[in-house]
């Protein structure tokens, strides 16, 4: 009887100690990043890379992408407002063909419960872009695959250019 | 060589004399217990743990009286009522639960007394129930990212009317400390067996459940209880 009752106490000292829950595992989806591929405006089933390609968040000129050459990224948006707008520009290290587009962002959002440890995520809704028109843009079109922001597995926008 | 003799002998004798005297009165003490009646009846009693916490931490307060009732030489009926709350303000998830809780079961001793005394090591099972409200006092969102500021939405939100059932098997030991009074300790392990989910959040604490866990229905407990023994019942 008194081993079984020591065995008890070291079971629950064991229940106690490791528990998954105070770590916020890195497998856990937080709160999505909006994915967005480039595509050939001509062939708009190609992938085409943006050459040095700078993001800049518009308010705070925040840099998230850097001066890459590439065709899908990925960008965060904000938790705190229905609008996150962002300067796309075109060959950013070159003075002459630098060329900047203004995208600007709006959705719902809706804070959903992860667990303990990873509190919440926000989840966008009902996405929409707008591409902010002037003389000679880059970006010819922008479609929403998917409106809702949940996950980074698929793009949810294309930008055609 | 002689005079040892005797020493032994005289040695021997005053020892065995004395021995038999000390038997004697023993023996007539003895007669007295055996006379003495068993005693049982209701045994009502509080939790000391939970003041103990309420007083220690800031976060938590609590309480639970319990009663026992023996209705065989092993079996016990038991019953715990309490109440408790608990905040959890962690940085970023601040919640608050607090209600009453009730377990009823039974618990079956399997310590073997000697005449007269009335310890106890029993295991038991309870049925546990409990009725609380849970609040979302306020969370920050997680992103993996420090483009933005980081959000922390405080927007209290209550969700009342919330219940939870679970099967707990308890251990404890008892001792008849006083006449009639005994303390004991318990520990307690729990599975949940239902629960009503806030939408958009869980339950991080149940009272009478302790604290939960995200990925298992496993709980765990303890008390320190002072009971005092209503003898109802002599033979």
């Amino acid at each position: 009887m008194l081993k079984k009752l020591l065995f008890l106490i070291a079971l629950i000292i064991a229940a106690n100690s490791c528990t998954r829950d105070d770590l916020c595992s890195e497998a856990t989806q937080k709160t999505s990043k909006l994915v967005i591929a480039f595509k050939n405006f001509n062939n708009p089933l190609e992938d085409k890379s943006v050459s040095n390609l700078t993001v800049i968040t518009d308010i705070g000129e925040v840099i998230v992408i850097d001066n890459e050459s590439t065709d899908s990224i990925n960008i965060p948006m904000n938790t705190a407002a229905d609008i996150t707008a962002y300067r796309f520009i075109k060959n950013s290290n070159d003075s002459v063909n630098i060329n900047v587009d203004s995208i600007s962002f709006n959705y719902l959002r809706v804070d959903e419960y992860i667990n303990r440890a990873c509190s919440f995520k926000t989840v966008f809704y009902d996405l929409n872009a707008i591409v902010v028109s002037e003389d000679d843009n880059w970006i010819r079109s922008v479609e929403i695959k998917n409106d809702t922001i949940e996950n980074e597995d698929e793009a949810h926008i294309n930008i055609y250019h | 060589m002689k005079m040892k003799h005797i020493l032994i002998f005289i040695i021997s004798i005053t020892f065995t004399s004395s021995f038999s005297v000390m038997a004697q009165e023993e023996s007539t003490t003895l007669n007295d217990t055996i006379a003495k009646t068993e005693k049982y009846g209701l045994r009502i009693g509080a939790d000391l743990s939970k003041p103990i916490r309420s007083f220690f931490e800031d976060d938590y307060s609590g309480f639970e009286v319990m009663a026992d009732f023996r209705v065989s030489k092993k079996f016990f009926a038991a019953v715990e009522l309490g109440n408790e709350s608990k905040d959890r303000f962690e940085e970023n998830l601040k919640s608050s639960t607090s209600g009453s809780y009730a377990k009823v079961g039974f618990n079956f001793n399997a310590y073997n007394n000697w005449l007269g005394m009335n310890n106890e090591i029993s295991a038991g099972l309870r049925y546990g129930f409990s009725t609380f409200k849970q609040e979302l006092l306020g969370y920050g969102i997680y992103t993996e990212d420090n483009t933005f500021p980081n959000t922390f939405v405080e927007n209290p939100i209550e969700y009342k009317g919330l219940t939870a059932h679970w099967a707990e098997f308890i251990m404890s030991i008892k001792a008849e400390v006083y006449t009639n009074l005994y303390l004991s300790i318990n520990l307690q392990l729990k599975r949940k067996v239902s629960e009503d989910k806030p939408e958009n959040f869980n339950n991080l604490f149940i009272p009478g459940f302790n604290r939960t866990y995200d990925f298992s229905e496993f709980g765990v407990g303890y008390g320190y209880t002072l009971s005092y023994l209503i003898p109802i019942f002599k033979k």
